[in-house]
């Protein structure tokens, strides 16, 4: 759902995402995330409240219709701050190529990536069923790391890598 | 091994976005926003991670599951 919203802002400015930035997102992001949550042990005390034993019910489906909506509207503000910097130059995309090296793009690229990290820690709720997420010994260096990676990914370092090569 | 494997990857992975090589860079095809606009977009980001973390928290306090019988409670007592 938060590619799905990314996708759908880009497109509606004529930018996409890069097949480059899907597989970043999918291979590096993702995967390893998916992987690494179940290794989440359950709580040490039974609990006397049942598990959700469908994916229709209530808690399932407010929880991500709501998750997804508080996901969209934070991309929407980063695409509408952006638009609201003094530098920026709205992008005149070019039907014959795909428009993926503008702001609009870096933007809403860096605020989703950070999302799917927020997304799996706030999914990764604990009791009554599984232990805490920082009780996680093998999720909590992955997703700082990946946390951190995506703070310092640093497109400002673009020029003086270009300018250097 | 596989942990290991996943978390040297993840590791890697930092390493090769906060120093970035010139052909990384090329490759993910960012543009140079401003340092300023940049940290403005993390801040941003963890806000939305605080939001989402408080939602969830919210949502399933207040969609609680039923309890299972009372012969399930004596048995857990």
């Amino acid at each position: 759902m938060i590619q799905f919203a990314s996708v759908l802002i880009l497109y509606s400015i004529g930018a996409i995402l890069g097949n480059w930035q899907f597989l970043y997102i999918d291979l590096f992001l993702v995967l390893p995330l998916a992987f690494i949550s179940v290794y989440t042990g359950p709580h040490h005390k039974l609990s006397k409240r049942r598990p959700v034993c469908t994916l229709l019910s209530r808690e399932v489906l407010v929880s991500l219709l709501s998750q997804t909506l508080v996901n969209v509207m934070f991309q929407v503000l980063a695409f509408l701050s952006l638009r609201m910097q003094p530098w920026y130059t709205p992008l005149v995309p070019n039907p014959d190529i795909n428009n993926i090296v503008c702001p609009e793009t870096s933007a809403v690229f860096l605020v989703a990536n950070l999302q799917y990290i927020s997304s799996v820690a706030a999914f990764s709720s604990g009791k009554p069923f599984r232990q805490p997420v920082f009780r996680n010994c093998t999720s909590q260096p992955c997703s700082r790391s990946l946390y951190e990676a995506g703070a310092e990914a640093d497109p400002h370092n673009h020029q003086t890598c270009s300018r250097d090569s | 091994m596989f942990t290991g494997l996943l978390i040297l990857q993840t590791v890697a992975n930092a390493l090769i976005l906060t120093v970035p090589p010139p052909w990384i860079i090329s490759w993910l095809e960012l543009y140079p926003l401003p340092f300023l606009f940049r940290t403005f977009l993390v801040v941003l980001a963890l806000l939305n991670a605080a939001v989402l973390l408080l939602l969830e928290q919210c949502i399933s306090a207040v969609c609680r599951s039923p309890q299972l019988s009372t012969s399930m409670q004596v048995l857990d007592e």
